[in-house]
């Protein structure tokens, strides 16, 4: 799940951003689209695999999100996020595009720098787009290139991030993991906040990393996530603070806080054994508090949380990777690896917006 | 050979005592070279800018174009070549009325993040400078294939080996091309250039003057020497020869020297330039178009070239030099007699009736040409006359006097060439600052009225000040929008509404109970620069877009903007406060401490925000003014000091043809004194009436520059203001300057007196 998408999608109404929330000194994100104007996310529709691995056109926002927790031979931590966005943006339709628009992040952190890479291209136009057989997702010369018809992995993902050049095999064992109901994920009480999402979290990556021209080969563990939604697109939505973590045990857990405007936050998650069995967790189940703030570039990032899902006598408490792992987007966000310690130890991945 | 090069060494023996004439010519050839090598550096530092696709901070020289005509740049080459992972090619084309049309999405992948939130920044930028997107210009019937991309602009600074790899990966049909773009709109980007290459004509004009004054003088100063090599037995084409190849030599030495001094100069005022620039045409000035070298080889090629033209003025010289040893100045012929004068004053009455049907710039700046050159005929055929008629006036029974005006009247038959080069350069100076001046003016009581708060604030914050709730004192929003009306980009601004705002817009034009129908949201002001491009009058219609697609508004007013150039169009406030996307100032009514209050608070909510106070405001913008003419100030003086020093070699030449007269007039007990003062009075005598000439056809120059080729290369005007100080002014540094160098060769007088009786 990648919600720095979403944030992007909307901003990209060129409205000028300057609602201030009036709750927790958020800046409201959504401006001038409304969560109306394209297809539903229902549970009558559930997610199909393989076909959803496309694109969905008649919704407004999707993304393909992948992050990697890679060691080099030395053992030095190559954390990488590459992301894929679409928006529909049926004003922009003609005869030189389709009216989609796609973004592209690539974010390659290793101890001592942070790499990052933004593009921006239109379906259509050739640049930019996916081929079902043998499935591709291409940007300019970025590419996720699958090995069979439809189906995601295996695969060779190929991408840069500013001096960083990018080549991996892609590949998991165990099945896809549908979030909520079926793959509706529900993101406030109500509902009226909800998306298509389903993740791969068992993602084994291997290959080459050339930085400023030295190769190194990496090899660790990733996270794939692919959402779609109508539901999201709204001034009113503020931001998230999302969570995909690897337990030692070799468990995995998707967890996330949502904020909204005039009303209550929404906590929820997925526990997901190491067979790929899932547990949806409420509200009620899963708590998830900030620790610890620090300044990133001139902004009070919590970088450190405490979660706890008592119920399976978990408590853990997450520390950055770095603090500094902020992507300076035209959508800026934070992103970055994290460890945990605690009833149990672990690493990930943790994304804040709206901050 | 050996005669050519006998006769070379000995017409270069003579500058061991004679240095004076060589080193003038080389002088005013120098200075000539200086002048035009600045105006075509300005020029192609200014045009070279302003012509490549610039956005934001992102300026582009090269793209890839299809080979040939036949061939296109496809949809297709530009995924490709992008999907290889040259993705800093960005693909554009030229819309059918002019504009640009390019893919933004792509452009916003090359520009940098930081500072900025959306992509309401870059769109922005590429509507303000007039781009469309491609998404914009096919739609319809209009695809890559019926109208193809003009080329894929590379918007990145390549080394060698990057150019070579993408070179290696271009399909057949493509290559790499120096990319020149012209913007929609950049007609005043091309009135500016124009403008320029017209001053820089008007010093060539002049500079040939001093050429073939300084010719004259060489062949006087070398006639003795000339006769006696002839004697000797060196023919006439071999002394041609050698004249020209020493010509060519002075002339190469001073360009070189010239194209260096102007490249120096163009070097170190190249800042001032690029404020100008940014000021005026929201450019930039990039010196470094031309190289040194490439220069200098102009300057070479020139200088061949234009001593191989004068050697058939040379030639001629040279027999009359070889057939005649008298250097007599002629008396004034009577050739041009009352017939042509009449002729001359029909030909400057239909050039005054002409002047209301210029229709552009072109045609302004021709018939600049027209008057000046109208203007030097009436100094070559009535200051002979206007003198003559004055030495009548003068009694015999002071003969010195009598003496000097008559000679006066003499002298100017050879003062003519040199008089009309005065006379241009007179022309152009008092012109100029006419034009100037009222400028000024306009612009001062403009932002008078227009500044009517005690304090403004600039910010780049990305909200509305003025909705704070904790704002200390309330802000005036200036809200701002850029969009289209009648295909030309537009700004949209928001005017203060209440009564005590209405006198603080200036209008040209008003139509009766405008203030009602403009709080009504029924009609609108517009700036001259819309009203001028479009033709728009007052009372005519203007369909503005808005959120709900066209609104038709009536023209109530018209309104000068100066330095604005843009068109503009004045809106109630109300208007655009939910409907803006920038704001472009906040105005304050503050006091002292209301100002300090408002600072702290600034300074929290928007740190890097600036407090500017009206009279510092103006001050400012009047110095930014002054910066904006230092050009055309710098380019007037070197055509007058080449005006000048043409005045001044005539002047030396004219010393040594009356030294008999003058050796008699010594014999007789005249004082060396008198005899300075006597000549002195005949320079003064001779350009005063130049002046005078000058200033009828300096004002109409004055009204030209204002009415028509401000107006065609702007869009605005202003009123012409003639104040009798500045023109007064202009007059007397014109003729300060002139006197002073004229002073110089009387120094010497004294001197070849001495000379001349220890020879006797």
């Amino acid at each position: 799940m990648n919600r720095a998408g979403v944030v992007a999608g909307i901003a990209l109404s060129q409205m000028t951003m300057t609602a201030m929330s009036q709750d927790v000194g958020r800046q409201s994100l959504f401006n001038g689209l409304k969560a109306d104007n394209n297809a539903q996310v229902s549970v009558d529709n559930p997610v199909q695999l393989p076909q959803d691995h496309a694109p969905h056109g008649a919704f407004q926002i999707e993304w393909w999100y992948l992050t990697l927790l890679l060691e080099n031979l030395q053992g030095e931590p190559f954390n990488y996020q590459f992301t894929l966005f679409k928006f529909a943006r049926p004003e922009m339709q003609s005869n030189w595009g389709d009216g989609y628009v796609w973004m592209g992040h690539s974010s390659l952190h290793t101890k001592q720098a942070h790499y990052f890479s933004e593009k921006f291209a239109q379906q259509g136009t050739g640049v930019a787009g996916f081929e079902a057989s043998p499935l591709q997702f291409f940007m300019d010369n970025w590419q996720w290139q699958g090995e069979q018809a439809e189906q995601l992995l295996p695969a060779t993902l190929t991408s840069s991030a500013q001096e960083a050049d990018i080549n991996l095999h892609l590949s998991a064992s165990n099945p896809y993991v549908l979030h909520g109901d079926q793959g509706v994920s529900f993101k406030t009480a109500d509902g009226r906040y909800r998306s298509y999402y389903y993740s791969q979290p068992f993602i084994e990556a291997s290959g080459q990393i050339v930085v400023n021209g030295l190769e190194h080969q990496v090899k660790g563990i990733g996270w794939y996530d692919h959402e779609w939604t109508s539901q999201l697109a709204d001034e009113e939505a503020l931001g998230w603070d999302w969570f995909s973590l690897h337990f030692d045990d070799g468990r995995k857990l998707m967890a996330f806080t949502m904020h909204v405007d005039n009303g209550d936050s929404y906590t929820t998650g997925t526990l997901i054994d190491a067979q790929g069995k899932t547990v949806t967790l409420g509200p009620d189940e899963l708590n998830l508090k900030a620790l610890e703030t620090r300044q990133v570039v001139a902004r009070e990032i919590p970088v450190s949380w405490s979660l706890s899902i008592p119920s399976f006598d978990i408590a853990i408490t997450t520390s950055p990777f770095k603090a500094e792992q902020w992507n300076a987007s035209r959508f800026a966000y934070y992103e970055g690896a994290i460890s945990f310690t605690g009833s149990h130890n672990g690493k990930g991945f943790m994304e804040l917006t709206g901050y | 050979m050996s005669s050519l090069y006998l006769a070379l060494l000995a017409q270069l023996a003579t500058y061991k005592k004679r240095l004076w004439e060589p080193l003038l010519i080389v002088v005013a050839i120098f200075i000539a070279s200086a002048g035009l090598t600045a105006v075509t550096l300005i020029n192609t530092g200014a045009s070279a800018q302003l012509n490549q696709l610039a956005i934001g901070d992102i300026t582009v020289s090269l793209q890839v174009t299809a080979k040939s005509a036949r061939s296109s740049v496809t949809r297709a080459d530009y995924a490709g070549l992008r999907r290889q992972g040259f993705d800093y090619l960005v693909a554009y084309t030229i819309t059918p009325d002019g504009g640009i049309a390019v893919d933004s999405l792509a452009l916003l992948s090359r520009l940098p993040a930081a500072g900025t939130q959306g992509d309401s920044g870059l769109m922005s930028s590429v509507a303000r400078q007039g781009y469309q997107d491609l998404n914009q210009f096919y739609q319809n019937t209009v695809t890559p294939g019926s109208y193809a991309l003009a080329g894929l602009a590379i918007v990145a600074e390549l080394s060698p080996q990057s150019l070579q790899q993408l070179q290696a990966a271009l399909p057949a049909h493509l290559q790499i091309f120096p990319l020149t773009i012209k913007p929609s709109g950049s007609n005043l980007t091309d009135s500016f250039s124009l403008n320029l290459w017209a001053m820089g004509a008007l010093m060539l004009l002049v500079s040939v003057f001093i050429v073939f004054n300084a010719l004259n003088l060489l062949l006087a100063a070398r006639t003795p020497l000339l006769i006696k090599l002839r004697q000797l037995g060196i023919s006439q084409p071999v002394l041609l020869q050698v004249l020209l190849l020493e010509m060519w030599g002075l002339a190469s030495l001073g360009s070189c020297f010239g194209v260096l001094a102007g490249a120096a100069l163009i070097t170190k005022i190249s800042p001032a330039l690029s404020k100008i620039y940014q000021f005026l045409l929201d450019g930039q000035f990039n010196h470094g178009q031309l190289s040194l070298l490439t220069l200098l080889l102009v300057a070479l090629g020139l200088s061949l070239l234009a001593v191989l033209a004068m050697g058939v003025i040379v030639h001629s010289r040279l027999r009359r030099c070889l057939a005649n040893r008298s250097n007599q100045v002629a008396a004034f012929s009577a050739r041009f007699n009352q017939r042509y004068r009449f002729i001359l004053l029909l030909i400057i009455g239909l050039v005054m009736l002409a002047a209301p049907l210029i229709a552009s710039q072109l045609q302004a700046l021709l018939y600049i040409g027209v008057v000046l050159i109208v203007g030097c005929a009436t100094v070559i055929l009535f200051m002979p006359a206007l003198l003559r008629w004055l030495a009548a006036k003068i009694s015999a029974v002071r003969p010195l006097w009598h003496w000097s005006v008559h000679n006066a009247v003499a002298l100017s038959q050879r003062t003519k060439l040199a008089a009309c080069a005065f006379f241009i350069a007179l022309t152009a100076n008092v012109g100029m600052n006419v034009m100037v001046d009222s400028f000024r003016g306009a612009t001062e009581q403009w932002l008078n009225q227009r500044l009517f708060a005690p304090v403004y604030v600039y910010t780049d914050f990305a909200g509305d000040l003025s909705q704070q709730p904790d704002v200390p004192i309330p802000l005036l929003a200036r809200y701002g929008k850029d969009v289209r009306i009648a295909g030309q980009l537009t700004e949209l601004r928001s005017f203060p509404e209440g009564a005590q705002f209405q006198s603080r817009l200036l209008l040209d034009e008003v139509a009766a109970d405008a203030w009602s129908e403009f709080y009504a949201r029924q009609g609108v002001f517009i700036n001259q620069q819309l009203a001028n491009r479009k033709a728009f009058r007052v009372g005519d219609t203007l369909a503005i877009p808005g959120e709900t697609g066209l609104t038709e508004r009536k023209i109530i007013g018209i309104y000068p903007d100066y330095g604005n150039p843009k068109a503009q169009v004045l809106l109630p406030e109300s208007a655009l406060i939910t409907n803006h996307e920038q704001v472009s100032a906040y105005a304050a009514f503050a006091n002292v401490q209301q100002k300090e209050a408002l600072g702290s608070w600034l300074s929290v909510v928007a740190p890097g925000s600036r407090l500017i106070a009206r009279e510092d405001l103006i001050e400012q913008s009047m110095l930014v003014f002054s910066r904006t003419f230092m050009t055309t100030d710098m380019l007037n003086l070197v055509t007058m000091l080449v005006a000048a020093l043409s005045f001044f070699v005539s002047i030396t030449l004219l010393v040594m043809d009356i030294k008999p007269q003058l050796l008699l007039l010594r014999s007789v007990g005249v004082s060396a004194w008198r005899i300075k003062l006597s000549l002195f009075s005949q320079y003064c005598f001779i350009a005063v009436s130049c002046a005078l000439l000058a200033l009828p056809f300096a004002l109409l120059l004055a009204w030209l520059l204002v009415n028509k080729v401000n107006r065609f290369a702007f869009h605005w005007t202003y009123p012409l203001m003639l104040d009798p100080l500045i023109i007064l002014q202009s007059l007397l540094i014109g003729l300060g300057v002139l006197l002073v160098l004229m002073a110089l060769p009387l120094g010497r007088l004294e001197a070849r007196f001495y000379s001349q009786q220890g020879a006797l």
